[in-house]
């Protein structure tokens, strides 16, 4: 009887959580955006690899949109991605639920805009992690969303 | 007790019902060993002209700083023409090229993960890309499909 009330009470718990977690995710926009005026694509580049190890990730690689499609000299310039991670919070979120791999490892695009300077857009973790309705999980996404915005700041300033 | 017992399982069913309303990725998966999986998935996806571009092995980068195997590599998997038209008909989906294919390894069993499309679709729900959302999906899905029966050389 008591591990029945317990469970009832857990479930309760996780329904209401979710619920909450929900109603906060679904504010969440999908792509974070953020333009840069003035820049070359290779500047912004620059910038965004020194933001993201100052905001604790390691740089993991570079590539642009079409690498090993195309030969290397036609690969399009116009586009770049850069991933990052930070093993910590990876291991983490792993642990938690496999799906947080849909958003590892961290990843920005930049793209030259017609007319002038970089957009800096990364999928919004958050919003990733609202379809999976795992409440232990959101918290983590929230705070890997908060990260991506330090990182696009910090390259805007 | 009884009654107990019934609003137990009410809720279970609920949360059940809940859960499937939520997203989805494609799933696939076959008793062998994560080398005949990977050779596996590189033929599944170059039978419908995707390449693997990278492999990120996810689990010997968390062991080798100490942290627990977490048994997931991750794929990315691409093609020219994808990009091209991504690139002209609906930018903001670049994001989700080239496109992940999760590895999950399991002690006899090597499962594939896609990310969730229809999560995509709700929020991308325009002429331009829905289609390649479909198209990409459906590709996906024929290449789990062809990992998980055996893949044809």
């Amino acid at each position: 009887m008591r591990t029945l009330l317990r469970l009832l009470a857990l479930m309760l718990s996780l329904a209401l959580i979710t619920l909450s977690g929900g109603a906060r995710a679904a504010d969440e926009p999908p792509v974070l955006v953020k333009f840069l005026p003035g820049v070359t694509l290779e500047q912004a580049n620059a910038a965004l690899i020194a933001a993201i190890v100052n905001n604790n990730y390691t740089f993991v690689r570079q590539q642009s949109l079409d690498a090993r499609l195309v030969p290397e000299a036609l690969e399009g310039r116009q586009v770049r991605i850069v991933y990052f991670c930070n093993f910590a919070k990876m291991s983490s979120a792993l642990n938690i639920d496999v799906r947080a791999a849909q958003v590892l490892p961290c990843r920005f695009t930049l793209t030259e805009a017609e007319g002038g300077g970089v957009n800096l857009m990364a999928i919004n973790p958050a919003w990733v992690a609202q379809g999976w309705n795992n409440p232990l999980l959101q918290p983590d996404c929230l705070a890997l969303k908060r990260d991506y915005l330090a990182i696009m700041d910090e390259v805007a300033l | 007790m009884k009654t107990l017992r019934q609003i137990v399982l009410a809720l279970t069913l609920l949360g059940a019902a809940t859960a499937s309303a939520w997203a989805v990725p494609l799933l696939a998966s076959k008793v062998t060993d994560p080398r005949t999986a990977f050779d596996d998935l590189t033929i599944a996806a170059a039978n419908l002209g995707y390449a693997i571009v990278k492999m990120q092995p996810v689990d010997s980068a968390l062991t080798k700083r100490g942290f627990d195997d977490t048994h997931v590599r991750l794929f990315f998997i691409g093609k020219a023409e994808a990009v091209r038209e991504a690139e002209e008909k609906a930018p903001l989906l670049l994001q989700m090229l080239p496109l992940r294919v999760v590895m999950i390894i399991r002690k006899e069993e090597v499962v594939l993960m896609s990310d969730d499309f229809d999560r995509w679709r709700q929020i991308f729900s325009d002429s331009w890309s829905v289609p390649l959302l479909n198209r990409w999906e459906d590709d996906v899905r024929t290449i789990f499909l062809e990992y998980a029966n055996g893949s044809k050389h």
